[in-house]
């Protein structure tokens, strides 16, 4: 290999410049819209259910993972749920520094599959697993049907 | 030659969409779902799974294979995916044959999806970096004019028309029109086809297959398994693959002749020594409709340069001496790519089951081939059912 540890940039040992020219649109899914709308609209969570073996998951899917059933059946859960782990995060994914440091969670829901990973509204002294949390919303009007209809988890 | 015999014994496909609501674990699932049904199995009944799907830039999500797993219902099995370009739709099966011929295991669920919808403007843009990104990407080349290269190198060399391509697409389309996941069925004539928008010259937009949401699955079974499950089982009797150079300008463009090898592969483990006598039924690879024509040779079908002479003639109609993609093919049903090569596979084991409905081809045949094409124009993937 001819890699010259002393060159610092592509740029100077002859490159062109690429990119993969395309964005996406994911869309929400069968199981998503149901989620995201119940979200927007009524201001809760909902699992799917399996009616074959019973499992309840979150984010919910149209299929059980546990025994493959096809699954058209959704039940609520509140906003209520309890801290599994948490970690307080510096920088960003481009190794950038957050002015102010970012507090993550995964969220699990009683009796429910799964859980939701989003940003914790809560004081860095006082965060700690199995703490009861609720998940913050913003107003009605404001929301638009996706992750960023929740603010924040906080201290229920 | 050591191999156990391996049988499909259920299969399932979606609608092919333009843009689907599912996402792609849930087209996976659905069509995962049928073909379990299918075979009267529950997923525990499956040892392994494999699954195929097209580069991750057109769903826009790295890790496909893992993001489609538990759609596939791979979670907490042995899973993997195949990958093989556009040929992958067909190699996928070759995959799950290999699991259950080598004796690993006697169940093996084959899954393909693919979602190009999610790509925006268009999945063309996810294209570009498949090409050279040295001697080739600084043009911006679209598929479609390097498409467009070959096809008229294939038309200069026996001296074809633009109808005698176009025929391809009336044909496919047209037999779309009886296949309930069919996107682009459509009675179009030859002139709908020659006076289509002209994209590249020589390609017009309905020389071409659309771009496409859809998923298939298969089960595979060893000899006993399958036995049990049906008394129709359809036998995987051979299978081929075959890359030829990345070089592609380096080709000669005309005929595929890692096809021919992939073909060669395969015939030589079914026992197959005259294909064009010995094979009652063919899906070759139809993204466009000169490549129907370009695979048909280099599956020995028929001589090099005949095949539109032979579409010409009714030979590869429904109701011809060999019907090629009675299904629709790419360019009527759509073309979904790992899910289409799949769907291929799908439609001969309907054929040689007899249970493809208004498509069903008289005959009763016995023997059919299915073929895949793709990566940089250097993949054949092939694969030889029999009843
Ligand atoms: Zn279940």
């Amino acid at each position: 290999m001819s890699f010259k540890e002393s060159i610092q940039l592509n740029t100077q040992l002859g490159y062109f410049e690429g990119e993969i020219p395309v964005n996406y649109q994911y869309t929400l899914g069968i199981a998503g819209t149901k989620f995201f709308e119940t979200l927007m609209n009524e201001g809760q969570f909902v699992a799917s259910e399996c009616k074959t073996c019973g499992v309840k998951t979150i984010y919910p899917l149209i299929y059980c993972e546990e025994c493959f059933s096809a699954i058209d059946t959704y039940v609520p859960v509140g906003l209520e749920g309890e801290l599994y782990s948490f970690t307080k995060c510096y920088r960003d994914y481009q190794g950038k520094e957050y002015q102010t440091p970012h507090l993550i969670g995964l969220i699990r829901f009683e009796g429910i599959k799964g859980g939701i990973i989003h940003r914790l509204g809560i004081d860095d002294k006082e965060v700690h697993i199995g703490m009861k949390v609720k998940a913050k919303l913003k107003p009605a009007k404001e929301r638009n049907g996706t992750l960023e209809d929740i603010l924040y988890f906080e201290k229920s | 030659m050591g191999y156990r015999k391996v049988a499909i014994v259920g299969a399932g496909i979606t609608k092919f969409v333009r843009r689907a609501q599912e996402t792609g674990p849930e087209m996976a699932y659905l069509a995962s779902k049928m073909a379990l049904d299918q075979a009267g199995l529950k997923l525990k009944d499956v040892e392994m799974i494999t699954l195929g799907s097209a580069p991750d830039a057109f769903d826009g999500v790295h890790m496909k294979g893992e993001y489609l797993l538990s759609g596939a219902g791979g979670n907490n099995k042995p899973y993997i995916r195949n990958f093989v370009g556009g040929g992958t739709g067909v190699f996928a099966p070759i995959h799950g044959w290999i699991h259950v011929a080598s004796g690993a295991c006697d169940v093996c669920l084959v899954v393909c999806s693919e979602k190009m919808s999610s790509c925006h403007p268009h999945p063309q843009g996810a294209f570009l970096t498949i090409f050279d990104h040295t001697t080739e990407q600084p043009l911006k080349p679209t598929l479609i004019w390097i498409f467009a290269l070959e096809m008229r190198r294939y038309m200069e060399t026996y001296g074809l028309s633009k109808a005698d391509v176009a025929r391809v697409a009336v044909k496919n389309k047209n037999n779309a029109l009886d296949h309930p996941s069919a996107q682009v069925a459509e009675a179009v004539t030859l002139e709908d086809v020659l006076n289509s928008e002209v994209l590249a010259e020589p390609v017009n937009r309905l020389d071409i297959s659309p771009a496409s949401d859809g998923a298939a699955a298969v089960v595979l079974a060893s000899e006993d398994v399958a036995k049990r499950l049906t008394d129709k089982p359809v036998w995987i009797d051979g299978v081929g693959w075959n890359l030829d150079t990345s070089y592609w300008a380096t080709k000669d463009l005309y005929y595929p002749r890692y096809v021919e090898k992939a073909a060669r592969m395969a015939y030589e483990m079914a026992g197959i020594t005259e294909p064009h006598k010995q094979i009652q039924v063919a899906e070759p690879y139809d993204p466009f409709d000169y490549k129907e024509l370009h695979h048909m040779e280099g599956l020995l079908l028929c001589e090099r340069g005949e095949a539109a002479r032979l579409t010409a003639e009714g030979y590869t109609a429904r109701s011809g001496n060999l019907p090629t993609c009675p299904s629709g093919g790419a360019l009527g049903v759509g073309n979904p790519i790992a899910a289409t090569g799949l769907m291929k596979v799908i439609e001969i084991f309907l054929q040689l089951r007899e249970e493809a409905g208004k498509r069903q081809i008289p005959g009763k045949p016995r023997v059919g081939v299915a073929q895949a094409w793709g990566d940089l124009m250097q993949v054949g993937t092939v694969i030889v059912l029999r009843r």
